[in-house]
């Protein structure tokens, strides 16, 4: 029974196609992507490399940013120049030394409510444009419908799971 | 295909259970219109559509975002000729850069260039390697599509079979379990006439559901409808 196994990774790879494919139609460096978890708290999920990497993580750790602000708000956040931007010294510190320059964060909202935001960053710095805020607004969207779908089949392989054992349950039991 | 990207599963799976918590029920179409309406603001077009093939290999409108995108993608369908047709059937991107001048397609003169669609880029869109549909840009005006607009496009195809692969995940799923469900259900009316006639002719419960079995066999009869009939037929006490 294909269906029934539940194929772990699938909803990984698809975030991770998000964020190559973001780096490649923004044609900047890298892009990540974090969530909200069952706490509340905003975590790392996705990155194209290991930059995208450290910018998701110095965020994750200090609960600041421009990604988090971006969700707080539910607005887009621009850093066009890290090295002299001041609001977040500690993300300053840690990310110009690492080649990340300039930052754009949106909001992703799932049924209105924050889930999460998309982050692309450069390795210059650089004057992001007002198309380039409203096309990764739309591209938060995209990860958002692409959320809804996925707990939607999430929501019915756990149903699927559970009727199952109630209906074999030697099977499911051996499991 | 990303070989450096990184996933971290175990938050992601945190996180959804966080967002399952708002009952969010995902829909195919609002989806996919959200996706064609991000398509026209990274693309700068004036409109997005997909074409998808239905059971009979027939290329199909699905969404469109505007009118003349919708007439762009009901030509195509109604004719079998044009740029999205093409993506689908020689799975390769297909591009004008003005329908109007564009001796390949006549049948789309003077039609939809006058209805606005003059440049139009067809993506095929792939499941599972195969092309089963094509993602449509136009832009109003003449615009000769460049080699990073192609290639920015053809990843973003990619990212509607993700949205495609997922809901066939959630609708097969779906299906399974309504499967299941039917079957428990069935199920414990069998377990019932079992009790029934373990009861009555004082008999174990394999022997019981064997007589149901050849009686369903004997009468070319679902065991399920026997099942109902000897509970009908029964004084209802219990």
């Amino acid at each position: 029974m294909d269906v029934l196994e539940f194929r772990d990774g699938e909803l990984e790879q698809r975030l991770d196609d998000l964020v190559e494919t973001a780096a490649q139609v923004f044609d900047v460096a890298g892009a990540g992507i974090m969530l909200v978890d069952d706490d509340g708290r905003l975590r790392l999920i996705g990155a194209s490399d290991e930059t995208g990497r450290a910018l998701e993580l110095v965020q994750q750790e200090t609960g600041t940013g421009p990604g988090v602000q971006s969700t707080s708000r539910n607005s887009v956040v621009a850093v066009d120049d890290l090295a002299h931007d001041d609001r977040w010294p500690l993300i300053q510190d840690q990310l110009v030394p690492k080649g990340v320059l300039s930052v754009l964060s949106a909001p992703i909202s799932v049924r209105e409510v924050p889930a999460g935001n998309l982050n692309l960053f450069d390795s210059s710095p650089r004057e992001w444009t007002q198309s380039e805020r409203s096309g990764l607004v739309a591209f938060g969207g995209v990860a958002a419908a692409l959320l809804r779908i996925a707990l939607e089949a999430q929501h019915s392989g756990e149903l699927v799971r559970e009727l199952s054992a109630r209906l074999m349950p030697e099977v499911t039991d051996g499991r | 295909m990303a070989a450096e990207g990184f996933i971290n599963g175990a938050a992601l799976e945190r996180s959804l259970s966080a967002l399952r918590e708002h009952g969010s029920e995902g829909q195919l179409i609002e989806a996919l219109q959200q996706v064609l309406g991000a398509t026209c603001e990274l693309f700068s077009a004036s409109g997005a559509g997909l074409m998808l093939l239905d059971e009979s290999s027939a290329l199909c409108s699905v969404a469109a975002t505007d009118e003349a995108g919708r007439k762009l993608e009901e030509r195509q369908e109604q004719g079998g000729h044009g740029p999205c047709v093409e993506a689908v059937v020689l799975d390769q991107v297909t591009e004008s850069s003005d329908l109007a001048e564009d001796e390949r397609w006549p049948q789309l003169r003077p039609d939809l260039p006058a209805a606005g669609v003059r440049a139009v880029l067809g993506v095929p869109v792939r499941l599972n390697g195969v092309a089963v549909g094509a993602l449509n840009v136009y832009r109003d005006q003449p615009h000769a599509w460049d080699r990073s607009e192609v290639a920015a496009l053809t990843s973003y195809g990619g990212l509607i079979e993700g949205v495609l692969r997922t809901a066939l995940q959630a609708h097969q799923r779906t299906q399974l379990a309504e499967q299941l469900q039917h079957a428990l259900d069935n199920r414990v009316v069998i377990e019932r006439a079992v009790g029934v006639l373990m009861e009555r002719d004082r008999t174990d419960p394999v022997t019981a559901f064997n007589q149901l079995r050849s009686r369903a066999r004997s009468s070319e009869r679902k065991i399920v409808d026997l099942a109902e009939e000897l509970l009908l037929s029964i004084p209802a006490s219990s």
